[in-house]
């Protein structure tokens, strides 16, 4: 991590930079949405977004190891939590049914 | 006490202590909101097997969320410029930036409580074949006339009813018994109220509980084994009647009752008065409709068939009696009709070129929604393709421009009788899962946001005797608060593509 003033300015222009990106990207996500409305392409851009402001805003490209043995058990059940929609859609009470068209 | 390693990192972890506690709770957040997302993914993938019911699309206003995710975006950039300062040691650059990271939350909030405002005040009617209208300016006044027979729960009576009999209170007499003919026996003329009926419910348990007793006696009198039964609150009178001396009418907006029949209504403390609904009020009236959706209405062509277009252009009597001079004064001591807001709306509808004319405003609406559907339709047919089901029977009714130019627009109020309302609310989880998740998500990110802010303030109010103390501590504690606001921003960045953009 920076500490003399020097490295401390770099990081500023740094932090700069990717926040510009970020106003770019979310630009770029209402226009994506509004030439054609994508679930991947909505959420790819928001994962991206989301990896720069963890990676540089956080710091977590630079941590120490600790930080990221929490951080992947944590991603590993958050991302188990989203698969469990799946078994719910394979009850039969829920399961889907043909719409007309 | 001293707390170590606030500065110095641990050996063993090669952490500043704080910085472990930090990540342990936007770990444990993590889970919060990952349990949140998926609960989103469940009912989104589970609307999809719902034959009636269709995941609302494009309804939120996009700006809103749009600006607010650059506010975010801009805040947390600010947060790291601020930490920066303080690695520089110069404090009152830092507070310079703390400061405008809480005027972000501000705006934020702000901007969010305007959005909230307007989910508050726009309303759905279902109606009973399950098309849909949207628009403002509800009006659910109920009337009742006629009423003179009274039930109520002596357990739960709270006198609601009587606060909204419209004119004088009538005296009321207890039906104490039916004679021989099957006609009631009244007692003496009572003012009714909650103390007058536990006055009611003491009479009459005495007596019930007397003959309890003397029972027990009697028995255990024949048998000395018996074994006596102590008398219990549920022996006690359960229901009550009254007789009101003169018929009596009441007026209450529909979503304040328990339930409502063309011959009785019952209120939430289970009183059920008998009456007859007053012409005045015949249905739920919405002033402009700004949506008509018939995906889920049954029948086969609904375009033609649905129940709205039926009900689409009549005007409520009780309002044109509002209009019309407070007519027979009847709302002289009635100021939640002026209340319920929908002059606003009828104030735009009065300002189009046309003169506001209800019939002529629906058939503009229906000439919009059919129009819309026929261009679905050709649009479907230039791709050869067939049209999509889900676009071709949901559309704003506001205006619409046809092949010649001639633009349409259209206010049209709509009243959807009694019976035919299945369903009425404003844009709140009662009215659909969309909106229940969609608050939950953002009302529980939205707090985040507060306290956020709240404690980045402090550092920036608070933080000079700290940072003339220990500024790498100051500079540490700043890094905590901001790890927290960057994981405020990450949310949100999910947040504004899957609840405005999809």
């Amino acid at each position: 991590m920076a500490d003399t003033p020097e490295e401390i300015l770099k990081d500023m222009k740094k932090y700069w930079l990717i926040g510009w990106i970020l106003l770019a990207c979310t630009v770029l996500t209402v226009v994506v949405a509004w030439i054609t409305p994508s679930i991947t392409i909505g959420l790819g851009i928001a994962t991206v977004k989301a990896g720069l402001v963890a990676c540089i805003f956080m710091h977590l490209s630079d941590e120490k190891s600790l930080i990221y043995k929490v951080l992947i058990y944590t991603v590993f059940f958050a991302i188990g939590l989203m698969f469990l929609t799946l078994l719910a859609l394979y009850d039969p009470i829920i399961a889907p049914v043909n719409r007309p068209n | 006490m001293e707390i170590p390693y606030e500065v110095k990192p641990r050996p063993d972890t090669g952490l500043w202590n704080a910085k472990v506690g930090i990540w342990l709770f936007l770990a444990s957040e993590v889970m919060l909101f990952g349990g949140l997302f998926s609960a989103y993914l469940f009912l989104r993938l589970g609307a999809n097997g719902e034959a009636d019911y269709f995941w609302p699309e494009g309804v939120l206003i996009v700006e809103f969320g749009f600006f607010n995710t650059l506010i975010l975006i801009l805040s947390s950039v600010f947060v790291v410029v601020a930490w920066l300062q303080l690695k520089l040691r110069n404090f009152e650059k830092f507070r310079f930036w703390m400061i405008l990271v809480v005027l972000c939350a501000a705006i934020f909030l702000v901007n969010k409580g305007f959005e909230y405002s307007a989910k508050f005040k726009h309303y759905g009617i279902k109606l009973s074949d399950n098309s849909i209208v949207e628009g403002h300016g509800i009006d659910d006044t109920i009337r009742y006339e006629g009423i003179k027979e009274v039930t109520i729960d002596v357990a739960r009576f709270n006198g609601e009813f009587l606060e909204y009999v419209h004119g004088e209170t009538p005296k009321f007499r207890e039906v104490l018994s039916t004679n021989a003919e099957g006609k009631p026996v009244l007692g003496d003329p009572i003012e009714l109220s909650e103390s007058e009926v536990r006055n009611i419910e003491d009479r009459i348990n005495n007596v019930l509980r007397e003959k309890h007793l003397a029972e027990n006696d009697e028995e255990r009198a024949k048998d000395p084994d018996f074994k006596a039964i102590r008398w219990l609150p549920a022996m006690g009178v359960k229901q009550l009647s009254f007789v009101a001396e003169k018929e009596f009418l009441i007026q209450i907006k529909r979503k304040k009752l328990r339930k409502s029949f063309s011959d009785s209504v019952k209120f939430r403390d289970q009183t059920a008065l008998k009456g007859t609904i007053s012409k005045l009020t015949p249905g739920l009236y919405l002033e402009a409709i700004d949506r008509i959706d018939l995906r889920a209405t049954d029948s086969e062509n609904p375009e033609t068939s649905s129940l709205v277009w039926k009900y689409l252009g009549q005007e409520s009597p009780l309002k044109n009696l509002s209009d019309d001079a407070s007519a027979d004064g009847v709302y002289e001591d009635d100021k939640d009709h002026a209340a319920i807001g929908y002059n606003e709306v009828e104030q735009k509808a009065k300002d189009d070129s046309t003169p506001h004319d209800p019939k002529n405003e629906a058939a503009n609406a229906k000439k919009i929604f059919l129009g819309k559907r026929d261009n679905v339709l050709a649009e479907a047919k230039a791709k050869d393709e067939e049209a999509e089901f889900g676009k071709l029977l949901n559309h704003s009714v506001l205006k619409w421009k046809d092949e010649d130019g001639e633009e349409l627009a259209s206010h049209a109020p709509i009243l959807v009788p009694w019976d035919d309302v299945k369903l009425y609310s404003n844009f709140t989880p009662k009215w659909n899962t969309y909106y229940a998740i969609y608050f939950t998500l953002t009302g529980l990110h939205g707090l985040h946001v507060l306290l956020g802010a709240l404690v980045l303030l402090y550092f920036a109010v608070f933080g000079k005797k700290l940072f003339d103390k220990d500024p790498e501590h100051m500079a540490n504690r700043v890094e905590v608060g901001g790890l927290f606001w960057h994981f405020v921003d990450l949310v949100w960045i999910f947040l504004f593509p899957i609840l405005y953009l999809m």
